[in-house]
């Protein structure tokens, strides 16, 4: 489904140019939950905003169903997010001004989802699965770090995307939200999954481990 | 309402203070631009309907009396001078004099013996080009002695009479409303000026009169001919006849000190209004671009999740048209709210003699003070909402300045 080929992203800091992401191949699957491991700025933000077409490689190329992602339009990247590829920021990433139930909801109406009720009866739904529905009409400040988190990845998946990439998605998260959400993820066997994390607890049986070091991807295995 | 619309409208309700604020700006603009056009178009009109009901080219009245006279004639402020009429005769004889009338000015008193203060005009059916084309296009009968017209605002204890220095005359007709100071005058001929002053109330009040009423005039109403140079009769009539007590003006001579005020006061406007658009677009631009630079990663959020440059921009603009819509339709509001409370000091202070609160003249404006807050915020948005369109997504997630 996600395919990467030499992908390089390089960066200047104070002058000297270096690569955040440097050369990586990797390849990811309908059903495949990738886990990539590695220290604080070691890239793994940057690759994944490759991936899901936020930024453009300055080499290589990233394949989504056979579309070259890295060709297209910022217009055309957008509107494959739009669709395909959800992407679940780093830390807090809801809209304080609206209810949980509106953010979930909200960019998907703004960026042209006519259902407005199908779109809720989803997130309900979902807001059921992740035991917040009672919560949906809620602000955001009136959450704890852990309903905060699980209602991005809630807004992440109500529109039915094909791959999700997520950036710490269990950061800073106790034992308890962090397995509500990694068993959400495990039980997605018709999207792939990618999560960059630092949290060993993410590696679990079934997912690909690859780890990351100064720009560079090393495939570790599957997790028995 | 769009979806970018409600996005709006609950960004702005939960920032509540800085949206206030920001309509405020959007409600000033609004708010003086409609104050100064009911002000500046009200003077200005009741000018035109002042010069446009005389339908004289030259007024003449005796020397020194040319500042009541404007103010009678604008502001309907009581008058009574007279001269001889003898100067009428002379100055009818005149070269390029078309048509030439007199009209005696009367004010009768604010006591127990009249039923208010009011201005007498008494006129010459013979010579009159004022009054009884009005009467005429009204189908009333001129009035006989002991007989009068009322202006459309005065109102009599008793519909068909008046009282006068103790005496009770016949109102035979009300005329419609001009919007001059007319309005407020009654309308008579000589014969009843006579009964008038030949009372007992008159006699008490002023004296054994020394004139007839038909020998005295207040001022001259002339037509000049057709091609002739109404201010070379004038000169003519101030120069050439040796000895008269009178001075003549054209029409809009006499109201020189309105014009003035009208044009300062039209000035002062533009001034205004210029130096209150450049402030109002300056605060706007600058709370717009302090606001979305403080929400960089609410927008890089919205377009990680696919939603496009045009609508995130189309939400700060939304923002924007809201702004302007609710500060314009307020001020418009308030402003009118303003000047029906305030009406009387207002004309009182600024020489005014009425304020044009009709809603065909109204609507529109409130139309316009709208139509421009709008254009003015949604001119102040139209910078963040470009840059907001054209950042990197990387940036904004990153909470980079814009």
């Amino acid at each position: 489904m996600v395919k990467t080929e030499g992908l390089t992203k390089n960066y200047t800091r104070q002058g000297k140019t270096f690569q955040a992401v440097d050369h990586v191949d990797l390849q990811v699957e309908k059903g495949e939950v990738l886990v990539l491991t590695g220290p604080s700025g070691c890239g793994k933000s940057t690759l994944f905003h490759l991936i899901s077409g936020i930024i453009q490689p300055d080499e290589g190329q990233v394949y989504f169903d056979g579309q070259k992602i890295s060709s297209l339009s910022a217009a055309k990247r957008t509107a494959l997010r739009r669709q395909h590829i959800s992407y679940i920021l780093q830390g807090d990433s809801l809209l304080y001004n609206f209810t949980v139930l509106e953010n979930i909801c909200l960019p998907h109406l703004l960026s042209g989802w006519k259902d407005k009720k199908e779109l809720e009866t989803r997130g309900m739904s979902l807001l059921e699965e992740f035991r917040m529905a009672d919560l949906a009409g809620n602000y955001p400040a009136e959450l704890s770090g852990g309903e905060r988190r699980r209602a991005a990845i809630v807004r992440a998946f109500v529109h039915g995307p094909q791959l999700v990439v997520a950036d710490e998605p269990t950061s800073d998260l106790d034992e308890e939200n962090t397995g509500i959400i990694l068993d959400y993820f495990m039980r997605q066997k018709e999207k792939a999954i990618l999560i960059s994390t630092h949290d060993l607890s993410c590696l679990r049986t079934g997912v690909s481990h690859y780890a990351m070091a100064k720009g560079r991807i090393e495939k570790k295995g599957i997790i028995d | 309402m769009g979806i970018i619309g409600k996005t709006a409208l609950k960004n702005l309700k939960r920032r509540s203070v800085r949206t206030l604020c920001m309509v405020f700006f959007a409600f000033m603009l609004s708010a003086c631009l409609f104050c100064c056009s009911v002000l500046t178009d009200s003077m200005e009109s009741s000018l035109q309907n002042t010069t446009d009901r005389l339908g004289a080219d030259i007024i003449v009245v005796p020397e020194e009396y040319e500042g009541e006279m404007a103010d009678s004639l604008f502001m309907g402020e009581l008058c009574s001078f007279d001269f001889d009429k003898k100067w009428a005769d002379t100055i009818s004889q005149l070269e390029g004099v078309d048509q030439c009338t007199p009209q005696l000015y009367m004010a009768s008193l604010a006591a127990d013996c009249c039923s208010a203060a009011t201005q007498m005009i008494v006129f010459d059916p013979q010579t009159d080009f004022i009054v009884t084309p009005w009467l005429e296009e009204e189908g009333l009968p001129l009035p006989g002695e002991g007989e009068m017209y009322i202006g459309a605002l005065i109102n009599p204890p008793e519909p068909d009479s008046i009282k006068f220095f103790g005496e009770n005359y016949s109102v035979i007709g009300r005329l419609e409303r001009t919007n001059t100071s007319y309005d407020t005058c009654v309308f008579m001929t000589a014969d009843t000026a006579e009964q008038i002053r030949s009372s007992q109330g008159w006699a008490d009040a002023f004296g054994e009169p020394e004139q007839s009423a038909h020998d005295l005039v207040s001022s001259l109403m002339i037509r000049v001919e057709e091609g002739s140079d109404a201010k070379a009769i004038a000169r003519a009539i101030n120069y050439s006849i040796e000895g008269a007590p009178v001075k003549a003006y054209t029409t809009n001579g006499i109201f020189s000190g309105v014009l003035r005020s009208v044009e300062s006061m039209d000035g002062y406007t533009r001034v205004l209004m210029g130096v209150l658009l450049v402030l109002v677009v300056v605060a706007l631009a600058s709370v717009f671009t302090i606001t979305i630079n403080e929400r960089t990663v609410e927008f890089g959020i919205l377009s990680s999740l696919g939603v496009g440059a045009g609508r995130l921009s189309g939400i700060v603009l939304a923002e924007g048209l809201v702004i302007g819509l609710l500060g314009g339709f307020l001020g418009a509001v308030g402003a009118f709210a303003g000047l029906e409370l305030f009406s009387t000091p207002i004309k009182v202070m600024l020489s005014i003699p009425r304020l044009d609160t009709s809603w065909q003249y109204l609507l529109p404006l409130a139309g316009t003070c709208i139509g421009l807050s709008v254009a003015v915020s949604l001119l102040s948005s139209l910078y963040s909402a470009w840059k907001v369109g054209r950042s990197r997504l990387d940036g904004l997630l990153k909470g980079e300045e814009l």
